[in-house]
């Protein structure tokens, strides 16, 4: 073997152990991955239910010339609503009936607040089941400026976020190790021509 | 299994799925970071008639499928001053279309989406119970490369134990991210 051989043999050692050790470290998120394919799946059949609210009356201290927005942030942080960033200006409303509302989410699902009259709180929480869960989970990442109040959700983001880049790295990496050791090998080949005509395909037609 | 013949498997699991993890992962970087797409879109407006003066959604639908390849999803219909709204939509375009009543007239206002929108589309593509063919196609596909995500996470936790030298690195980053990665799960979901 001359030494650019060796080169390429040591390149591809360490090219390999990375992709073992990146691979290791995004295994988890790897199966939630692939899980939430089957969840979407799954939750676009036909006659999917919505999940069932469940309600809870509380009461709160009105204060004199309050508005709807501030109202609503501090309902937000008396009730500590769990997982959730305090709401944002527009998204706090008054309905047909005059009734100040407003919703929040989280990756457990959607929690519906509504003041029916002063002094008088109503929280709808509509938690999804598992699947969704693992739907809403897979997707959540960092967004900036951090909306993020929680600590698990950040944990989580930046997790989910470095396991989605490792990814892109364990498919890039996997093919050229591929194209530097066997590049004719036929499963390989057979499995990469599959793959690539079947999505162009596909992209082509959803255009 | 031999490790040579767990290899190869795995390596053409991970060939046949590798262009719709990076398609995945591509879009889900660009999703993360919305300032990396590109929002312009190319809108065109166009005008046609319907031939048999067909008024119902679905049948709409389908004559102009027919006959001006509107394919996609019918997303929401309304009839408003005797003008039938239409909205159909498919990863790569979306319709907004409008039929007079009376005269058949329609009016078509087509929004054609840029790459980053396409793939941001597929993305949120699944089912497979959908109206189109290729819609479900793709719903397939995602079943198919969520069972071959699986396996390769099995193949490869198969193919790190058989190297020796690795295991124990290797057991320290798999028992730390996976506890790490549970934990929160758990944590998440218990909350």
């Amino acid at each position: 073997m001359g030494r650019r051989g060796r080169r390429l043999s040591r390149a591809i050692h360490w090219l390999r152990w990375a992709h073992v050790l990146v691979g290791l470290q995004a295994a988890a998120a790897l199966v939630v991955y692939a899980l939430s394919g089957f969840a979407a799946t799954w939750n676009a059949r036909p006659g999917a239910e919505e999940p069932q609210r469940r309600s809870e009356t509380r009461s709160y201290a009105p204060r004199e010339g309050e508005s709807d927005v501030a109202l609503a942030k501090r309902l937000h942080a008396e009730l500590a609503l769990p997982l959730t960033a305090p709401p944002e200006d527009w998204v706090v409303k008054r309905d047909a009936a005059g009734v100040l509302t407003f919703r929040v989410y989280s990756p457990n699902g959607m929690q519906h607040v509504s003041v029916p009259e002063p002094g008088v709180v109503v929280v709808e929480d509509a938690r999804v089941d598992l699947a969704t869960f693992l739907l809403h989970i897979h997707a959540h990442v960092v967004s900036w400026p951090v909306h993020d109040t929680d600590w698990r959700l950040v944990l989580w983001s930046v997790y989910n976020e470095v396991s989605m880049l490792a990814l892109l790295g364990l498919a890039v990496s996997g093919i050229a190790m591929w194209l530097a050791t066997r590049p004719l090998a036929p499963l390989p080949i057979a499995g990469f021509v599959l793959g690539c005509a079947s999505c162009l395909w596909l992209v082509w037609g959803s255009w | 299994m031999k490790y040579r013949t767990l290899r190869d498997l795995h390596l053409a699991i991970g060939a046949f799925c590798a262009p719709y993890l990076v398609l995945y992962a591509v879009s889900a970087v660009q999703m993360a970071h919305p300032r990396l797409t590109f929002p312009e879109r190319r809108e065109l407006a166009w005008e046609a008639r319907l031939p048999n003066g067909e008024r119902d959604p679905r049948a709409v639908h389908e004559a102009l499928r027919a006959s001006h390849d509107v394919r996609g999803e019918l997303t929401s219909h309304r009839s408003e001053n005797g003008v039938l709204h239409l909205a159909v939509a498919r990863p790569g375009r979306r319709y907004a279309i409008e039929v007079d009543a009376a005269t058949g007239a329609v009016r078509v206002k087509e929004t054609l989406s840029t790459p980053a929108f396409l793939l941001n589309r597929l993305h949120h593509g699944s089912g497979l119970w959908n109206r189109e063919p290729v819609a479900n196609a793709w719903g397939a596909a995602l079943v198919a490369v969520s069972l071959g995500l699986l396996a390769l996470v099995a193949g490869g936790v198969w193919l790190w134990l058989e190297r020796p030298k690795e295991r124990r690195v290797g057991l320290v980053v798999l028992g730390t991210s996976t506890l790490f990665a549970l934990a929160l799960l758990v944590a998440i979901r218990l909350a």
